[in-house]
C-alpha cells in the first residue's frame, strides 16, 4: 500500500450525465447536447484536469431504460450524435486527452469502424482509443434488416438458450477487433472466420499508433475473456473491492489462458459518481434526481454518492485491490465532471496519488502498452 | 441576387492530419462554397466523416461533402453520419453517393449482392426516410419532458433491397436532408462536374472551364501545389450578396417546409 503507481483517471461522458433525471438540473444543457460547444467545453474540463483519456458513449438505437429494446418513455435525453465524429470534432481543439469512442461492431464493417478509429488517431496525434461494442438489441437488428436477434435481459446471460447467443456475439466482437489489427496494420487481412470472410489488400492510412488502443467494458465472464482475448483495457462493474478481487484474479487467469501472460492488460473500475464538497449537499442532489425519475438509480455497478476524501478513500482500496485505473461516469454534467476535475484531482495531489498529466506522447505510450512494430 | 454556380473543391488526403485540416483552413478562407473528401480506390481512404467532422472546427463557411461508398454500408449508419456531420458543422453537411468504389472481398461476406447502382437509389431513399424521421419539434426538455412523444425518430423503410423499421437516434438536423449531389443527373440530387486543377495551371484559364449551370468541382489531384491556384481560381469569382449559413442556403436550394422531403 502506498507503493503502487498512482491509478490512471479516465472519464465517461454521455448526453447529461449518467443519472436519467440529470438533464433536469439547473446548470445542466438539455439544449445543447448536439451541438459542438457542448462536447468541447467538457473535453476542455477534462483536459485541462490532466485526465488521462475521456470515453464518449454511442448506439445504433435510441436511448432507452430497457435493457430489452425501446421503452417509450418521454421524460429521459432520447437522441445522440455519432461518437467517432464527436471525437473528431474535438480532436483540434486538444491537445493531451486521450479519446476513446464507443463503436458498435455487430453491424458494422471491420473496414468501416477500422478506418474510422485510424482517420481519427491521425487528427489527434496519436490520442484515439476504441471501444468496441456488442449489441444484442433485436430493435437495433431491425434498422438494418439483415439478421434477427432474439430478445433477452442481462438476468438471462447464463440461461441455457441464450448463453451461447451471447458468446457468439461477444465471440463476434472479438474477431471484428483482430480484422481491425490487420487493417491498421495496412493489409493483406486473409481472415476467413466464423462471421467474416476478408480477404485483400484494403489499403489504409496507418494509424500513427500502429494499434490505437482498444478498450472493452465488462459485466461478466464471457466479456472478460473478450477482454483477456482482445483489448489493452478492461472497464469492470462491480459494488465492492471483494468483488474487484474476483474479477481482477480471473481476467488475468482469461489472459495468460488466451497467451497474453507477457501483455499491458489494464484492468479499470467503472463507477458512477455524484460528488460535492460534503456528502450531504451530494446526497441531497442525488435524492433529488431520484425523485425526478421515479426510482433510485440501478445500474450495473457502484454508484458513489459523497465527498473527495470518500471517493479517494473509495479509490485506494479498489486500487489495492487490483486495479490500475478508473473510469468515472459523472452523474451528471457537467456539475460532476468539475467536481471530478476540480475537488478529486486536488484531494488526490493532497495524498501524492495523482498522476502528472499527459505530455505530447501517444496514448499507448501514456498506458505503458508495448510500441507496435514500424510506429514510435 | 446575383447567380454564382457553385464552386467546390476535392480534398484527398495526402501526407498527414495538420496538412490536411490546413489545406481545409485555407480552401474555406478562399471562398469555396464546398469541400468534397472522395473515396477513392487507389488512396489511401481515410474515413470521410471522421475527417469532415474535424474540418468542421477549423472553417467557418463552407459546405462539408463526404462521398459516400452505398456498396457494404447501410442506410441507417449513413444517415447517422450525415445528420450528425450536419450538427457539428452547423448545417453545412451534403454527401456525394457512390457505388462500385471497393472490392467485395474487403468486407465480412464478401456478398456482391449489396453492390451497385440500383441498391444506390434504394438507399438514397431510405437515408430519406430515416432524414425525415425526427419533426423537429420533437425536443422539449422542459416541466420534465424531454421528448413530446414516445416513439420519437419512428421509420420504416422497404424496398427490394431494404427493409428496416424501428426508432431513428439522431434528432433533426439544422439541414434536416444535407445536400445531396450526384456525379450523374439525378432526381433531387445536385449535378457536380469535376474539373481537374494542376500547380502549372493558369487560374483565369481553369476559371473558364467551370460550369455555369451545374455546380464544379475543382480537383488537385494529390498535387499540393495545385491547391493556392485552385484558391486563386475560386478568389476570381463575385462575392456572394449575403451571408448564407446553411449549404442548403449557400447553393440556393429551397429550404424545407416542416412536411418537406427534399
Amino acid at each position: 500500500m502506498g507503493s503502487a503507481p498512482p491509478p490512471y483517471l479516465a472519464v465517461a461522458l454521455d448526453g447529461a450525465g449518467w443519472h436519467p433525471a440529470a438533464w433536469r438540473l439547473p446548470d445542466a444543457r438539455p439544449h445543447d447536447l448536439l451541438t459542438a460547444a457542448y462536447w468541447i467545453d467538457l473535453v476542455r474540463v477534462a483536459e485541462d484536469a490532466g485526465l488521462d483519456f475521456l470515453t464518449l458513449e454511442d448506439s445504433v438505437g435510441l436511448q432507452t431504460s430497457r435493457y430489452e429494446g425501446p421503452d417509450g418513455r418521454v421524460d429521459q435525453v432520447r437522441g445522440r450524435l455519432d461518437a467517432v465524429q464527436v471525437a473528431a470534432r474535438v480532436a483540434p481543439a486538444t491537445s493531451r486527452i486521450g479519446l476513446v469512442p464507443t463503436a458498435t461492431v455487430t453491424h458494422t464493417e471491420p473496414f468501416h469502424v477500422a478506418r474510422a478509429v485510424a482517420t481519427l488517431d491521425h487528427l489527434s496525434g496519436g490520442r484515439a482509443g476504441w471501444r468496441p461494442q456488442a449489441s444484442n438489441r433485436a430493435d437495433e437488428a431491425a434498422h438494418f434488416g439483415r439478421r434477427t436477434l432474439p430478445v433477452f435481459t442481462i438476468a438471462q446471460f447464463d440461461e441455457p438458450d441464450v448463453a451461447p447467443v451471447v458468446a457468439a456475439l461477444f465471440d463476434e466482437a472479438g474477431d471484428h477487433v483482430e480484422v481491425a489489427r490487420r487493417l491498421w496494420d495496412g493489409g493483406p487481412v486473409d481472415f476467413h472466420g466464423r462471421w467474416f470472410d476478408v480477404a485483400g489488400p484494403a489499403v489504409l492510412a496507418r494509424p500513427p499508433q500502429g494499434h490505437p488502443p482498444v478498450m472493452v467494458l465488462a459485466h461478466a465472464s464471457i466479456p472478460y475473456r473478450l477482454a483477456a482475448r482482445a483489448a489493452d483495457v478492461m472497464w469492470a462493474t462491480a459494488f465492492d473491492a471483494r468483488r474487484v478481487r474476483e474479477i481482477v484474479a480471473e481476467t488475468r487467469a482469461a489472459q495468460h489462458a488466451a497467451g497474453r501472460g507477457d501483455d499491458v492488460l489494464h484492468v479499470f473500475a467503472d463507477l458512477v459518481v455524484f460528488l460535492d464538497e460534503d456528502t450531504p449537499a451530494a446526497k441531497a442532489r442525488k435524492d433529488q434526481l431520484d425523485e425526478w425519475a421515479g426510482d433510485v438509480l440501478a445500474t450495473d455497478t457502484l454508484v458513489f454518492v459523497g465527498s473527495p476524501a470518500e471517493l479517494a478513500d473509495l479509490l485506494a482500496d479498489w486500487q489495492d485491490a487490483g486495479v490500475t485505473g478508473f473510469r468515472l461516469r459523472p452523474g451528471a454534467l457537467p456539475h460532476d465532471l468539475n467536481t471530478i476535475a476540480r475537488l478529486l484531482t486536488a484531494e488526490l495531489r493532497r495524498r501524492g496519488a495523482l498522476r502528472e498529466p499527459p505530455g505530447p506522447e501517444t496514448l499507448r505510450t501514456r498506458l505503458g502498452l508495448a510500441p507496435v512494430r514500424g510506429t514510435r | 441576387m446575383t447567380h454564382r454556380a457553385p464552386l467546390g473543391i476535392a480534398l484527398p488526403w495526402s501526407t498527414d492530419a495538420a496538412s490536411w485540416l490546413a489545406d481545409a483552413q485555407a480552401a474555406d478562407a478562399a471562398g469555396f462554397d464546398f469541400l468534397l473528401v472522395p473515396d477513392d480506390p487507389d488512396g489511401v481512404r481515410p474515413e470521410p466523416f471522421a475527417l469532415l467532422s474535424a474540418a468542421a472546427t477549423v472553417t467557418r463557411r463552407a459546405g462539408l461533402v463526404a462521398a459516400v461508398s452505398t456498396d457494404f454500408t447501410e442506410p441507417y449508419e449513413v444517415a447517422r453520419q450525415l445528420a450528425t456531420l450536419d450538427h457539428l458543422s452547423d448545417g453545412r453537411a451534403g454527401w456525394l453517393p457512390r457505388w462500385d468504389l471497393f472490392a467485395p472481398q474487403d468486407f465480412r461476406r464478401g456478398d456482391a449482392a449489396r453492390g451497385g447502382a440500383v441498391r444506390a437509389r434504394g438507399f438514397v431513399a431510405a437515408v430519406g426516410t430515416l432524414l425525415s424521421a425526427w419533426q423537429g419539434d420533437e425536443a422539449l426538455a422542459a416541466a420534465g419532458v424531454f421528448v413530446t412523444k414516445p416513439d420519437v425518430g419512428a421509420f420504416r423503410y422497404r424496398d427490394p433491397d431494404f427493409d428496416i423499421a424501428g426508432l431513428f437516434n439522431v434528432p433533426r438536423s439544422p439541414q434536416r436532408h444535407p445536400v445531396l449531389f450526384s456525379l450523374d443527373p439525378l432526381e433531387d440530387a445536385f449535378t457536380l462536374r469535376t474539373v481537374p486543377v494542376s500547380g502549372g495551371d493558369d487560374p483565369v484559364s481553369v476559371a473558364g472551364r467551370l460550369s455555369t449551370t451545374d455546380g464544379t468541382v475543382l480537383d488537385p489531384r494529390g498535387d499540393a501545389a495545385a491547391v493556392p491556384v485552385a484558391a486563386a481560381v475560386a478568389a476570381l469569382r463575385p462575392a456572394p450578396d449575403n451571408q448564407p449559413a446553411t449549404l442548403r442556403e449557400r447553393l440556393g436550394l429551397p429550404t424545407l417546409s416542416p412536411d418537406g422531403d427534399r
